[in-house]
């Protein structure tokens, strides 16, 4: 077991430039998640350490045991960097039965067939799959499934392990347990992990770290707490949970770095400023939705900090134990949840200082944050 | 850290994992395999094409490049006739051919006509048989003293028809080649998705109306592809025109090739040479010309969502006279011309004016078991057919294997490579290893059966690398890769996985290849020597000495052995093909 270091990684298809000089170093033992929306190149970084796509530039190395070095123009085949890769499709070979597939990377490796069985058997009983190791692929569930190409994995030690979106094949409830499941494997076997997903429960659940990724680079590298409660753009913002988009102009500031930002809308909002942002800068607002509370009175609870702003509610709808409110705040439409049923026109949403997040306005952004100011689910 | 890191230290490594190496094993099969598919396809053409450049037979000594043998080959009246007729021949034919094949195509797969998927099978039989052996059938059916000739003539007084003429052979071909046809209206995705003639009779459209003005032209890329297929099939066609063209005197592109080339007592070698350089680049054109429509036909293909169980049209009160028409059209042009050839087979003189009972006689089919030529035919073709398709199913396997499914940076240039023994008629295949064998070092391969497995290999290529395509590219990439990713090298992950998973269309491809090895001649002509003698080669053979007994008797015993090996394979493997 090692760490894996990647460096400056770039591949490109034709003019499309698919992964842009990533860094990243997953310590030996950690968890590391590459998360991102589809197309930005988290699954061809994987492919690159694994061994299947050839990228262009950059080092990937496991311990002292260089993968590709596009410097020196080497590129150690798939087959010799003694992976373990779990397919988003399993790859289970059809015609074998589980036993069998557990034992092809052992015979690869000329490993004695009575030591084949104990391992076997031992990598069965660490999947909880002992009692089907003479059933065919065909004859297994979705979830056994998975948990066989994990065991077949598992089952010779590779150097670190890669997940390509394991859990995305299965269905919701199943998910959900398999992802408990993999949280207490990775507790036990302690594999250096690279693991890709587009789904953010699962990133923030399973990881020790989390690279976002979005257009081929990675726009955040941090814990799952760092990246939700500090995104480092809008996009990581709106990606990783759910976030209102507000504009405006910082007005103010004291020493605290405690400031006013005036809204588009006219409203004013006090909010914490980050270090590269000065008054008169303009900026967007980024709020999670669980910060905001909704309420029939504009006056502050005893000890609360923030602002109150009037909203009009367009319209609400019950989504089973809570309601989901979609307000007017100055122009700029907000979605928040409660667990009130508020049946007014006008309401009043408090914004406490400490619950936003403060971007420079400059910063690319998605089209549909500064089109709709919505907050995607 | 627990359990895993308590299971035993892995064990030793192999060789490539432990110490990875440039050139290991699947480079070594990358390139052999792409060294031996160009020597193959190289073998016959260049011989050819250095022959049309020099002044004297290839294996003289004193040779001077020229350019006389092109001079003389576009002066020559006989060219602009043998170019005329092939054309013209070649044109009626593949009109024939896709009329007919669409027509069918629609009735068998569009309509309610009973009995259609019987009528079916039978349409696209003839694709199992030769050429040739069609081709006596017709001629002992409807030839000048053929069966039915003389039969219409008993009553009319006068010859009813003549097929010594450039229509009559087209008819022929046509006919024949109307299973190819057919097989790719069939094919067509546009029988296959009846919503949009469902949307066309919402509309209001009939039934009729809905086939002319939808159907048809949803199949017009099939029958255009179809059809240049067929075009390029009928110039390099040999059978018919030697069996009705030669006796009327009219000549040929391969006719003219076969009696320069081999009949003749002093052999023309330079203009043969340069006519096959001239044939071979007017079907690489049409070859060109095939690959390009595939490419634009792809943007006919109709996308499906699910399936949908076509519903036939109802052909109504035409129900039966449709019937009436293909059932004729099967009885009268496939099943009583091979009919006839197995009578003739059977009988010393076949004759509608004698009852053939009285002229029953077992002398052929003796002869054929019993003749030491026949004798030799039969197992040479045995040996050639499957011996020869089994290393070709695994060399074809292999560069399938390396085109779809490796890393090797040649592997697009290795499929057109594959793919272009298309364009090389069996004939000028057959003349270019002649040459070959005199010109490289491969003599000792002259006169054995060992040429006619190397030829046949390199003209079905194509055939096979078509058979195995589809099915290996069905297999999820993720199989193999999950194999290397383990440490497995590719001829491993190759072998344990791939191969096993493609086994059904190794045996396909097996059968396919068998056949094609099993009714081939032209490519044999000038390739086979006294002792290396195939059916089909035995089969011309007879036909030139007049021994039409025997040619019925080998002919029927090549659809016999043919008509078992398929059933055979069918039954034992699931093998299909065809449909």
């Amino acid at each position: 077991m090692v760490e894996l270091v990647v460096q400056n990684l770039t591949k490109r298809f034709g003019l499309v430039t698919a992964v842009d000089n990533v860094n990243f170093h997953i310590a030996d033992g950690e968890f590391l998640t590459l998360l991102g929306p589809s197309g930005c190149g988290k699954s061809t970084t994987l492919a690159a350490v694994a061994g299947l796509d050839v990228p262009n530039e950059g080092l990937i190395r496991a311990g002292d045991r260089v993968f590709f070095d596009g410097a020196k123009g080497e590129v150690l085949p798939a087959e010799a960097r003694n992976c373990g890769l779990v397919f988003q499709s399993y790859a289970l070979w059809p015609h074998m039965t589980v036993q069998q597939n557990l034992a092809f990377p052992l015979k690869l490796r000329k490993i004695r067939t009575r030591e084949q069985k104990e391992r076997i058997a031992e990598a069965l009983a660490l999947v909880e799959m002992s009692a089907y190791a003479a059933r065919y692929p065909h004859e297994l569930s979705g979830g056994q499934q998975q948990r066989v190409a994990l065991a077949r994995t598992l089952v010779y030690q590779p150097l670190v392990l890669l997940l390509d979106e394991p859990l995305s094949n299965l269905d919701a409830k199943l998910r959900e347990r398999a992802r408990t499941w993999l949280d207490h494997l990775h507790q036990k076997v302690r594999l250096t992990t690279l693991y890709v997903t587009h789904d953010q429960i699962e990133a923030l659940a399973l990881s020790d770290r989390i690279a976002v990724m979005n257009g081929g680079r990675i726009v955040q590298l941090g814990t799952p707490r760092e990246i939700y409660e500090h995104p480092a753009d809008p996009f990581v913002a709106d990606f990783i949970g759910t976030s209102n988009f507000f504009q405006g102009v910082v007005t103010a500031e004291d020493a605290a770095r405690t400031a006013l930002v005036r809204l588009d809308g006219g409203a004013e909002l006090r909010t914490v400023l980050p270090r590269d942002v000065a008054v008169g800068a303009r900026v967007t607002v980024a709020i999670r939705p669980e910060k905001l509370e909704l309420s029939t009175s504009p006056d502050r609870a005893p000890g609360e900090e923030g602002v109150v702003l009037p909203a009009s509610v367009t319209s609400r709808s019950y989504i089973g134990g809570r309601w989901q409110y979609q307000l007017d705040v100055g122009g700029v439409v907000v979605k928040v949840e409660s667990p009130a049923d508020y049946d007014y026109e006008q309401l009043w949403l408090h914004v406490p200082t400490g619950g936003s997040v403060v971007f420079p306005a400059s910063e690319p952004r998605r089209e549909s944050i500064t089109s709709s100011g919505l907050a995607a689910a | 850290m627990a359990i895993v890191q308590e299971l035993a230290p892995p064990g030793a490594l192999p060789d490539y994992i432990t110490h990875p190496r440039q050139i290991n094993r699947s480079t070594v099969i990358y390139w052999s395999v792409l060294v031996v598919t160009l020597v193959l396809v190289l073998a016959p053409i260049l011989p050819i094409v250095y022959q049309s450049f020099i002044d004297r037979p290839l294996y003289d000594s004193g040779q001077v490049l020229t350019l006389q043998n092109y001079k003389d080959l576009f002066a020559s009246e006989q060219l602009r006739k043998v170019l005329f007729n092939s054309f013209v021949f070649a044109s009626i034919t593949t009109l024939i051919a896709q009329s007919l094949g669409a027509f069918f195509a629609v009735l068998i797969g569009r309509t309610d006509l009973p009995c259609r998927s019987f009528f079916g099978s039978m349409l696209l039989w003839p694709l199992f048989i030769s050429h040739l052996v069609l081709a006596f059938g017709w001629f002992l059916a409807y030839g000048s003293a053929g069966f039915m000739t003389l039969f219409v003539k008993s009553y009319l007084g006068t010859d009813p028809w003549t097929l010594y003429s450039l229509t009559g052979m087209s008819i022929i071909a046509g006919i024949s080649q109307v299973p190819l046809a057919l097989l790719y209206c069939l094919g067509s995705a546009a029988l296959a998705d009846p919503s949009l003639e469902d949307a066309a009779r919402s509309c209001g459209a009939k039934p009729l109306r809905t086939l002319w003005s939808i159907t048809l032209p949803l199949l017009l890329p099939s029958i255009l592809y179809g059809g240049v297929l067929n075009f390029t099939a009928a110039l390099e066609m040999l059978s018919i025109p030697l069996i009705f063209g030669e006796p009327a005197g009219i000549s040929f592109f391969t006719t003219f090739l076969f009696t320069q080339g081999l009949s003749a007592p002093k052999p023309n070698y330079g203009l043969v040479g340069t006519a096959a350089v001239l044939l071979l680049a007017i079907v690489m054109v049409l070859v060109f010309l095939q690959g390009r429509m595939l490419r634009n036909s792809r943007r006919f293909v109709t996308v499906g969502g699910k399936a949908t169980r076509p519903r036939p049209f109802k052909l109504g009160a035409l129900r039966w006279p449709a019937f009436l028409l293909v059932g004729g059209y099967v009885l009268l042009f496939i099943v009583f011309p091979i009919g006839v050839l197995g009578l003739r087979a059977c009988v010393n003189f076949l004759t509608p004016l004698i009852p053939f009972w009285e002229m029953m006689t077992p002398e052929y089919f003796e002869e054929v078991f019993s003749l030491e030529i026949t004798r030799r035919a039969i197992i040479n073709t045995m040996f050639v057919s499957i011996g020869g398709a089994a290393i070709a199913t695994g060399f074809v396997a292999l560069i399938a294997l390396i085109v779809h499914r490796s890393d090797f940076r040649l592997r697009r240039q290795l499929e057109y490579l594959a793919l272009f023994p298309r364009a090389l008629p069996g004939l000028i295949a057959g003349i270019g290893f002649f040459y070959a064998v005199v010109f490289l070092p491969l003599g000792w391969m002259r006169n054995t059966i060992l040429i006619l497995v190397v030829a046949y290999t390199m003209r079905y290529i194509p055939t096979g690398f078509g058979a195995l395509s589809p099915s290996l590219m069905q297999i999820g990439p993720d199989l193999d890769r999950s194999a290397r990713v383990m440490g497995a090298d590719w001829w491993t992950s190759m072998r344990v996985v791939i191969l096993k998973l493609m086994t059904p269309a190794l045996f396909t491809c097996f059968t396919l290849l068998f056949v094609h090895f099993f009714k081939e001649y032209s490519t044999a002509l000038f390739l086979f020597a006294p002792g290396t003698e195939v059916i089909g080669t035995a089969l011309i053979q007879f036909w030139v000495q007049g021994e039409m007994g025997r040619v019925a008797a080998l002919s029927f015993v090549q659809i016999i052995f043919t008509v078992v090996f398929i059933a055979a394979m069918r039954r034992a493997f699931g093998v299909k093909i065809y449909g």
